[in-house]
């Protein structure tokens, strides 16, 4: 059986290339591990990852039509380990499930740990990077700097950060005052006496157990024992007590295997981890102030974990659910929070990479708003505030509205007065800019954000469909090729328009191409009607990227002075 | 804990959170918003958008794309939200405070302690609502949860005056105590005067200025020019698309601002153009505007006063009609008027209010004085001292002002007591805010109480809030039941009749227990019609040794004695006879007619010859002879005498040596009433004369003979006020039992043939002086108290309502039967003593109708 024009896509535009892979029921789909899964259904079709865990697939922007039916176009969540390199696509229809395997050769696993700067290692501690980067921007250093918080009674949901901040920090250096602030530092500096405290004298209590005991001994007995007693053969005490003279009875006995022990046993252990990658992934500054004392705290961690281990005390079973010490005693409740805090951001680091590419589109749509706003004779007609979200989605830190800025740019670069508009590609809600009849085709390539420019003088308008491609395994890119393909698509795209809707749309494309590999100038290279650029991983700077973007959005457009 | 002090100015036309340091007043920081707007979103899930998020969202713009905008949200403009505050009546949502909180924390940002202007115009409800808001505008700190700050309100007025001063020399702010300061705030949608009275105060080498906040301020006339003129510019741009999106993003302002125009606009289809023709400020627009502006000028003509000093400010920068700004205008206007002097008109800088609330907060922090605040006077109803009348008494009319924003609380003791046998408490309050109005509360007590009890009162005031409590507590714990009895102002009711018509209504109310007193009054008409200038310059011309000297005497005695008994007769409005002394000894300032000098030197010649001649007689040596006073000397004495209080000291001194026994009065006791005016003399006169009238008593069975005595007490105590305050209990039941007897005595009198005698004088003076004696009450309620509901009445009481009724009666019946000669105002008198008696009316003037009867009657002066 085969899906209805069901595919699987390694490029977001590969519905209209080679790219894309028919999915039928039964047959394993073999990829090559290129910028990213998705794939493209009829809008019916529910797609589900299922590897280590089940996790339903991202449905990008709205729904579109390709080939007589109605379909949507949805990201694939990545493996987060070198075992999910082949996992299985669930796709379901109504209460019906069909499962095909998927395998993706050349894939990149998520580092364990970090430290020796493999391609995985770069690529994750880069995304991280890029979470480091999006957290600074809410992070308050100066006492009378304020921002505005959503908050839901004590709980902080997203922090409203000013686009100003985000022009002016988004290229800052991040690591030039030392080695950045981070859970783990934080541990080290306000719970080393509680850990050790609570590990060199854990709780202990008193276990009642049921054991047979000489009769002389016995001082508590219950229902259970009871009935073990009237049950033995013999009239008296003494024959039911048998040859040993013994009967089953309750006894007392210290133990530290409590939940709260186990608890603080697994901390130890995760911070163990935690402080050793953040020493290794600072190794050039291991002698600062901040990582002796995590690599310290590191020790005593393990240290005293082992001191748990030889006292009995076990891990605890996942989920764990807080107990009224944990819950209450004052040093147990910092270890649990502290834990908590852990948990969460293993969890959210296995989420980043996970959603690696939808995070790479949203750092490419706050990397081309940066770079407008660049722009000296810019001027902001409107913008959606950008709400900076404390827990993440999906990949997705930002929370700002479909179209998060109109601009107005004048001169340099630009001829002639021109309204930008920058539009969220993968918000279903994009379609309210514009006639919505295009986008049900602008979405069928799957693009990370739409570029719309109308010069003021002319009234020429442009569209420029940009893709975000992020690469997933650690082979070189090839530029030139992607260019190429990108341009075939948008030209059947074009053709596709003007058959559907009799009109011609002045459409434009720009690739960014996340390079795994450290270079020191983004390279460009363009093909047909569409301009693409590879920029590397640095973890750094972002500035080389932003005067790239800002160079060459004009000729995209379509309205640079001097092209 | 940050540096420095932190002033918010909330106007709605351009917001300002600024910081300074103090002394210094190097600003800090300073965060601002222009035209502020809150974007309240449509989904209620999603916060307000504020400050520049707010005005930059494309919600709400009046824009075709994107689509979602148009629907998303609501534009508010900031002065919007904050003037609906000032009005009470104005509908508000619970969004308004939400917004507006959601603006204000966004401005204030880190702070902790923060100085909020308010506007002047701000009412209590008003500056509760807007300090509500305050409080609600906790900001939320990541690692900290929710933070609170203090927000310490202060009058724009006040922060502006605390700016303009900081840049004045000490010595010149020293000159400046007492002027007043005019200070004319020109806010987004209307311009607010307020009334400052300078002060200063030394701290240290510094020199402070603390004004004095007196009214609260007022608003200017609405439709506002500067506001006109920025909605009719935009009402003029032709094209209608470009005109609902100017208005939308709120930007009609920017056509009459020195600032940048709003640029792109978008068309139906989405397309975006730029608008290349704006409206400008043309001639007729102008005429329009000069001609709304002079009803501003006019308003500020009413407020400004010759010699104010007037301070002129806008927090807004660019706001301006051409190429000059709005504050400059006023400013040249307000040189202008008459009586003000140029240099005395300042024009403060945009950011002088914030500036000066930061300088509030700082000298807060710093313990220093900051401003006053004019206290509103609250005035209860209560009894008079005389307890005759209520009047509205001021609670603390000694305290005008309060140091400004704090809580004025005081207690007033002694001065108010609850009546015993009060079964409800009623207070009338008025305070000075609300002049046209009363409120009222009543309560209902446990117990009546059964003695006097003493109340203080416990007031607390809040200036800005116009929050006023006052709490009722009794100095005998419980004496007024278990119940706390606090009055709120804000609680109490609104009481439809005006002060008057309170007190009127109270004085209706109030138990008549005793008559009003009457002292002898004087009037010019008595000298120029019983004229006695030419007996008395007779008697000057006559020496003592001198054989006409005799008769000399008699007639001065006769000439100073007489008076008008009708001075409506003489077309003098007066109900009472005339004398020609008043209580007091004194004449007529000024007789007119009188061709012979100064009648007050007259007077005083005759009363120095008065005292020498008895000098020259003996004077103490004779009277307190055996042989006593002599004729001539008993002439002069009596003479002396109509002087009432102004009498001779040797009259006195004769008078001093009866009380101490050392002479005999004999048929002269009834002068004793005219002379005493001393508390001294009083005393020792009322103590003698209860003593003479109990030997009297004691010695006398079956004619009493102590109407002279009776009627020299009824005398003192018509005349002199307080007099009652000299009896003891003893005193006052005495003097009543023996009036009552004196008149049982005369109407069970028989003459030679039998009949019943005629009861003329001796039996009104009686019936006076129980009147007279029943203001002991004012010394103690329960004296004669008539019983409470189903309780018996005291012997006494009823002995007395047992005579009275029996002689009123008797009264009647003899009036009826002919049986005797009665004096024609007899039963009035008694009903009117039963009333009195009883608490239950009777005409309080009554002692003056028996005054007027006894003065057109002569026969009185022997009878006894």
């Amino acid at each position: 059986m085969t899906f209805v024009r069901a595919f699987i896509l390694t490029r977001p535009w590969g519905l209209y290339t080679e790219q894309r892979f028919p999915i039928k029921v039964g047959d394993r789909v073999n990829v090559l591990a290129a910028y990213g899964l998705s794939v493209v259904g009829p809008r019916e079709l529910k797609f589900k990852f299922a590897g280590r865990k089940i996790i339903p697939a991202q449905r990008e922007g709205g729904i579109f039509a390709f080939g007589g039916t109605e379909k949507v176009y949805c990201t694939i969540p990545a493996g987060s380990s070198s075992r999910e390199s082949t996992f299985r696509l669930v796709i379901g229809r109504d209460k019906i499930e069909e499962i095909i395997d998927v395998s993706i050769e050349g894939a990149m696993a998520r580092p364990d740990k970090l430290g020796d700067m493999t391609p995985a290692e770069h690529q994750l501690t880069f995304l991280l990077s890029i979470v480091e980067r999006l957290r600074a921007l809410s992070e308050i250093e100066e006492e009378e700097e304020t921002l505005d918080y959503h908050v839901n009674g004590r709980r902080m949901i997203a922090t409203c950060i000013p686009w100003e901040r985000l022009v002016e920090q988004w290229c800052v250096e991040r690591n030039g005052d030392g080695p950045r602030m981070d859970i783990i530092v934080r541990h080290a500096t306000t719970l080393q006496s509680v850990v050790e405290g609570l590990a060199s004298r854990p709780r202990l209590i008193l276990k009642r157990i049921r054991e047979r005991q000489p009769v002389s001994r016995v001082q508590e007995l219950d229902a259970t024992c009871l009935q073990w007693f009237v049950r033995q053969p013999g009239r008296t005490t003494a024959e039911k007590a048998g040859s040993r003279q013994t009967i089953l009875a309750v006894t007392r006995q210290g133990t530290f295997d409590t939940l709260e022990n186990r608890v603080l046993h697994d901390y130890l252990d995760r911070a163990a981890v935690a402080a050793t990658a953040y020493a290794s992934l600072h190794r050039s500054l291991r002698r600062s102030a901040r990582v002796v004392s995590v690599e310290r705290y590191g020790r005593q961690c393990r240290q005293l974990g082992h001191m748990l281990e030889e006292a009995g005390v076990g891990l605890p079973t996942p989920p764990a659910v807080p107990n009224y010490v944990l819950q209450q005693d004052a040093r147990y409740r910092q270890v649990w929070k502290a834990y908590q805090e852990l948990l969460r951001r293993e969890t959210e680091v296995d989420d980043v990479w996970r959603w690696q590419s939808r995070l790479w589109a949203e750092f490419c749509r706050l990397s081309i708003l940066v770079a407008l706003r660049r722009y000296a004779g810019v001027q902001v007609l409107a913008e959606a505030p950008l709400w900076l979200k404390a827990d993440q989605s999906r990949g997705r830190w930002a929370n700002t509205s479909a179209h998060p800025a109109v601009l107005l740019i004048k001169g340099g670069d630009w001829n002639g007065r021109v309204v930008i508009t920058l539009i969220d590609g993968q918000d279903e809600n994009a379609d309210g800019f514009g006639r919505r009849e295009l986008w049900r085709y602008f979405w069928s390539v799957g693009p990370a954000a739409v570029i719309h420019a109308q010069e003021i003088a002319t009234g020429r308008e442009a569209w420029v469909l940009v893709w975000a491609l992020h690469a997933m395994s650690a082979n070189v890119i090839d530029l030139v090729r992607e260019a190429n393909s990108a341009d075939v698509a948008l030209k059947q795209l074009k053709g596709q328009i003007r058959l559907g809707l009799g009109i011609h749309v002045n459409l434009g494309g720009f690739v960014i191409v996340s390079n795994p590999f450290p270079s020191p100038l983004p390279l460009s290279t363009s093909s047909g009607d569409v301009v693409a650029c590879a920029t590397a991983l640095r973890e750094t700077s972002l500035d080389s990227m932003i005067s790239e973007i800002a160079g060459l959005l004009p000729v995209i457009v379509g309205v640079a002075g001097h092209a | 804990m940050r540096d420095g002090f932190t002033g918010i100015d909330l106007n709605g036309g351009t917001d300002r959170c600024l910081r300074i340091a103090w002394p210094t007043r190097a600003r800090l920081g300073e965060s601002r918003i222009d035209q502020g707007v809150v974007v309240n979103p449509t989904d209620d899930a999603d916060p307000f958008l504020v400050g520049h998020a707010a005005m930059m969202s494309p919600v709400a713009r009046g824009w075709s794309w994107p689509l979602w905008a148009a629907k998303a949200g609501v534009r508010h403009n900031v002065a919007d939200l904050a003037n609906r505050l000032r009005e009470d009546e104005a509908p508000r949502g619970v969004d308004d405070a939400k917004m507006l909180a959601a603006h204000i924390r966004h401005l204030v940002g880190a702070a902790s302690q923060v100085g909020l202007i308010v506007p002047d115009d701000f009412g209590p409800g008003a500056q509760t609502r807007l300090l509500d808001v305050a409080r609600r505008a906790n900001r939320f700190d990541p690692k900290r949860g929710w933070i609170g700050w203090l927000p310490f309100p202060v009058w724009r007025s006040v922060a502006s005056v605390f700016s303009w001063a900081s840049r004045i020399d000490a010595d010149k702010l020293a000159q400046l105590r007492g002027r007043r300061v005019m200070v004319v705030s020109m806010l987004d949608d209307r311009l607010t005067v307020a009334t400052l009275e300078i002060d200063h105060e030394r701290v240290g080498d510094r020199v402070l200025i603390t004004p004095v906040r007196q009214t609260m301020g007022k608003s200017g006339p609405s439709n506002y020019t500067p506001k006109l003129a920025e909605t009719e510019l935009v009402e003029r741009i032709s094209d209608k698309r470009v005109r609902e999106q100017v208005k939308a993003i709120a930007g009609e302002r920017s056509l009459a601002r020195m600032g940048a125009l709003p640029v792109v606009f978008q068309r139906d289809d989405g397309t975006w153009f730029e608008n290349e023709y704006w409206p400008k400020v043309n001639e007729d627009l102008i005429d329009e505007l000069r001609e709304r502006a002079r009803g501003d000028i006019r308003f500020l003509k009413d407020q400004i006063t010759v010699g104010d000093i007037v301070l002129v400010e806008c927090p807004e920068t660019d706001r301006a009609l051409r190429t000059t700004s709005w504050p400059s205008w006023y400013a040249n206007k307000i040189i202008g008027f008459e009586g003000i002097v140029a240099n005395e008109v300042f024009k403060l800088f945009p950011e002088d209010a914030a500036a000066g609330a930061c300088e509030y907060v700082a000298r807060l922090s710093n313990r220093l004085p900051t401003y006053f605040d004019h206290i509103f006077e609250i005035e209860i109803a209560a009894l008079n001292e005389d307890g005759e009348s209520h009047d509205f008494i001021a609670l603390f009319p000694e305290e005008t002002r309060v140091p400004g924003n704090q809580e004025f609380k005081r207690r007033l003791e002694g001065r108010f007591a609850v009546q015993p046998g009060s079964q409800t408490l009623s207070f009338h309050l008025w305070r000075q805010d609300d002049p046209a109005h009363v409120r009222r509360s009543k309560t209902d007590l446990d117990a009546a109480p059964s003695d006097l009890v003493p109340i203080t009162l416990e007031v607390t005031q809040r200036p800005v809030s116009g929050y006023a409590t006052i709490e009722v507590l009794p100095e005998i714990d419980r004496a007024l039941g278990g119940r706390r009895m606090v009055l709120d102002w804000e609680k109490m009711s609104l009481d439809t009749k005006s002060r008057a018509q309170v007190i009127a209504e109270l004085d209706r109310n109030l138990p008549k227990s005793f008559p009003n007193h009457s002292p002898t009054i004087t009037h010019s008409v008595a000298w120029e019609n019983v004229d006695p200038r030419t007996a008395m310059r007779s008697y000057l011309s006559t020496p003592v040794q001198s054989f006409s000297f005799e008769r000399a005497a008699s007639d001065l005695r006769v000439a100073i004695s007489r008076r008008v008994s009708s001075p409506r007769y003489f077309n003098v409005d007066i109900g009472q006879p005339v004398y020609l002394f008043n209580s007091n000894g004194d004449v007529p300032i000024q007789i007119p007619g009188d061709r012979n000098g100064d009648q007050g030197n007259l007077v005083a010649k005759v009363r120095a010859k008065i005292a020498e001649d008895m000098e020259a007689m003996g004077g103490g040596r004779t009277w307190r002879s055996t042989a006593g006073m002599p004729p001539v000397m008993s002439d002069l004495f009596l003479a002396g005498c109509w002087m009432y209080a102004g009498a001779p000291e040797t009259c006195l001194a004769y008078m001093r040596d009866v009380f101490r026994s050392r002479a005999e009065i004999g048929r002269r006791v009834e002068s004793v009433g005219r002379v005493v005016s001393s508390d001294d003399d009083v005393g020792a006169a009322l103590k003698w004369l209860m003593d003479r009238l109990r030997r009297k008593i004691a010695q006398r069975t079956t004619m009493l003979r102590i109407a002279r005595e009776l009627k020299a007490v009824s005398t003192i105590i018509q005349y002199r006020e307080n007099s009652y305050r000299f009896l003891d209990p003893n005193d006052a039941i005495d003097l009543a039992r023996f009036a009552l007897m004196n008149l049982s005595v005369q109407l069970d009198a028989k003459d030679t043939s039998g009949r019943p005698k005629d009861l003329k004088f001796s039996f009104l003076f009686s019936a006076t002086v129980f009147l007279l004696a029943l203001r002991y009450r004012k010394k103690d309620p329960r004296f004669l108290e008539p019983p409470a509901k189903g309780e018996k009445a005291t012997p006494s009481f009823s002995e007395a309502l047992q005579i009275l009724k029996r002689a009123f009666d008797t009264v009647k019946d003899d009036i009826r039967r002919r049986r005797r000669d009665i004096h024609r105002l007899a039963p009035d008198v008694i009903s009117n003593a039963i009333e009195f008696l009883q608490k239950t009316g009777g005409n309080s003037d009554i002692i003056v109708v028996i005054s007027k009867a006894e003065a057109d009657d002569d026969e009185n002066a022997d009878e006894d």
